[in-house]
């Protein structure tokens, strides 16, 4: 009989360490990593989000920056996972003109009388008299939208002590955070923090107290 | 009974469940691939297609109303749903795109320090949030903060923001998350629609048309996340109908100088105004 416990004991060994494959992620949307790279006064509430991600995989979340604020973005994982890469991309929306069609139209000349009208001959049966061709080239245009990607941050080349993004929006654009989890088992999820903080440059009571940021 | 067991936990099958086990464990353990992770380029890259995979995130209503109060643009509510049509909308769809209208009501109400609206919006709010089954940042603990706070604007805004987000966030981490394009479609069109309608009088120098017109790119963002969406009836008329607004946006790509003109501010104000009136009737 007592076999048959250290089986049980063995089996619920296995079962154990079989469900701990994915507890990195458990309770993720709760848990928060990096909390050293806040900043001041940046609210974090709207924009950011917390989720997994499986380890070898890679994650787009895009969002958009109004102009005449700051922002910070950063992206942290539980240390258990590893190191998650990260790029701040600017995304830019254009409309451009592209050529749609090229037309070439043969444009003949007649014979014009003082008056500038065709002239139509008897000797000619009475048709109009060709005195010369030319090619005349009509170019078609079309709008077509484009999107333009620049990378604005990349945590992999990074070489300033700030491991985060953090610019002052003059004009409202766009950006896409790039995550890639760890390489690994795509089996194994890891809690993964993107953040995307934001903070008014005119006004100050918008803000958090004094130097604090605002995040949950 | 007694002698299967003692059969069954012999040395002879314990090796065998040993055997099974460890083989098991070998099998499902994967090659791991590295990732490729360097296809970037220094500079540009150029794509016209929209990603299935990427997540979309709208920034909150209330960042465009905290832009209205800093600019000085007076509080009108006049322009709010009225608190009194919430028990007008039966369906699942209409509940779910008035809730987004009546949380960024919500939101107006607080920037502008309006406590007994904000309480009355965040009654509302909650309301219809229990109707569609959406507890997370509209439950119980959170409309006793808001009970408890009713007379600190600045408590009302901190709790009121912080349980939009937290539906959000909620609605984002589970799969079924049906309902969250219709909340946040109807959050962010009531801003527009309340941005759009605070202008008295069109002016270059309006810092609010700069305002509108960079809603440009949230529409943007917003239907690139329909078209990552199964569509279906409701789905397709809400989208047709962003779709329309969007072709008047188009136009300020062709702007030389002016961010927006008279004209095309007219344009998208009848559209705004024409699909909010829709969806709130």
């Amino acid at each position: 009989m007592k076999i048959g416990v250290i089986i049980t004991v063995f089996v619920f060994f296995f079962l154990f360490f079989g469900s701990t494959k994915s507890s990195y992620s458990q309770n993720c949307e709760k848990r928060r990593f990096c909390p050293e790279n806040f900043g001041e006064r940046y609210i974090y509430n709207t924009q950011s989000r917390y989720g997994t991600l499986p380890m070898g995989e890679k994650k787009r979340i895009k969002t958009s920056c109004y102009s005449n604020k700051r922002y910070r973005v950063f992206v942290c994982c539980d240390i258990d996972f590893g190191e998650v890469d990260y790029k701040v991309i600017k995304q830019i929306r254009k409309n451009v003109k592209k050529i749609k069609q090229i037309r070439k139209d043969t444009i003949i000349d007649y014979k014009l009388d003082e008056w500038g009208e065709i002239v139509y001959l008897e000797e000619n049966d009475y048709q109009p008299v060709e005195i010369g061709r030319k090619i005349e080239v009509d170019t078609i245009w079309e709008n077509a939208r484009i999107i333009e990607e620049k990378i604005l941050f990349n945590s992999k080349t990074n070489t300033t002590e700030k491991n985060y993004w953090e610019s002052s929006i003059k004009k409202g654009h766009s950006i896409i955070v790039e995550v890639a989890a760890p390489p690994g088992d795509p089996d194994i999820d890891g809690c993964v923090n993107i953040y995307i903080g934001s903070r008014s440059l005119s006004s100050k009571r918008f803000g958090t107290t004094g130097k604090q940021s605002l995040h949950y | 009974m007694f002698y299967f067991m003692n059969n069954l936990f012999s040395y002879k099958n314990i090796f065998l469940v040993l055997f099974l086990v460890a083989g098991l464990m070998i099998s499902c353990k994967e090659e791991v691939q590295p990732i490729d992770n360097d296809n970037e380029a220094d500079s540009l890259n150029v794509e016209n297609n929209t990603d299935n995979s990427m997540m979309f995130k709208l920034p909150s209503p209330v960042e465009l109303y905290i832009f209205l109060w800093e600019d000085d643009v007076k509080f009108d509510g006049t322009l709010l749903n009225s608190t009194e049509t919430a028990g007008n909308y039966i369906t699942t769809y209409k509940k779910a795109i008035n809730f987004g209208i009546y949380s960024s009501d919500l939101a107006y109400c607080t920037v502008y320090g309006k406590n007994q609206q904000t309480f009355n919006y965040f009654t509302t709010a909650k309301q219809i949030a229990d109707d569609i089954g959406l507890m997370e940042g509209f439950d119980e603990t959170f409309a006793k903060k808001i009970d408890e706070n009713i007379n600190n604007a600045d408590s009302l805004y901190k709790f009121s923001t912080e349980s939009y987000s937290t539906a959000i966030t909620y609605l984002e981490n589970i799969e079924q998350d049906n309902l969250l394009p219709f909340i946040i479609t109807g959050a962010w069109l009531e801003s527009l629609y309340i941005a759009i309608n605070s202008i008295d009088k069109f002016s270059f120098e309006n810092p609010t048309i700069m305002r509108v017109a960079e809603q440009q790119m949230l529409l943007e963002n917003l239907i690139d996340y329909f078209i990552t969406l199964p569509k279906d009836e409701q789905i397709n008329e809400l989208y047709n109908s962003l779709l329309d607004i969007q072709d008047s946006y188009d136009k300020l790509y062709d702007n030389v100088e002016e961010i927006m003109t008279e004209e095309q501010f007219n344009e998208i104000l009848s559209k705004v105004n024409k699909v909010r009136n829709n969806i709130v009737s």
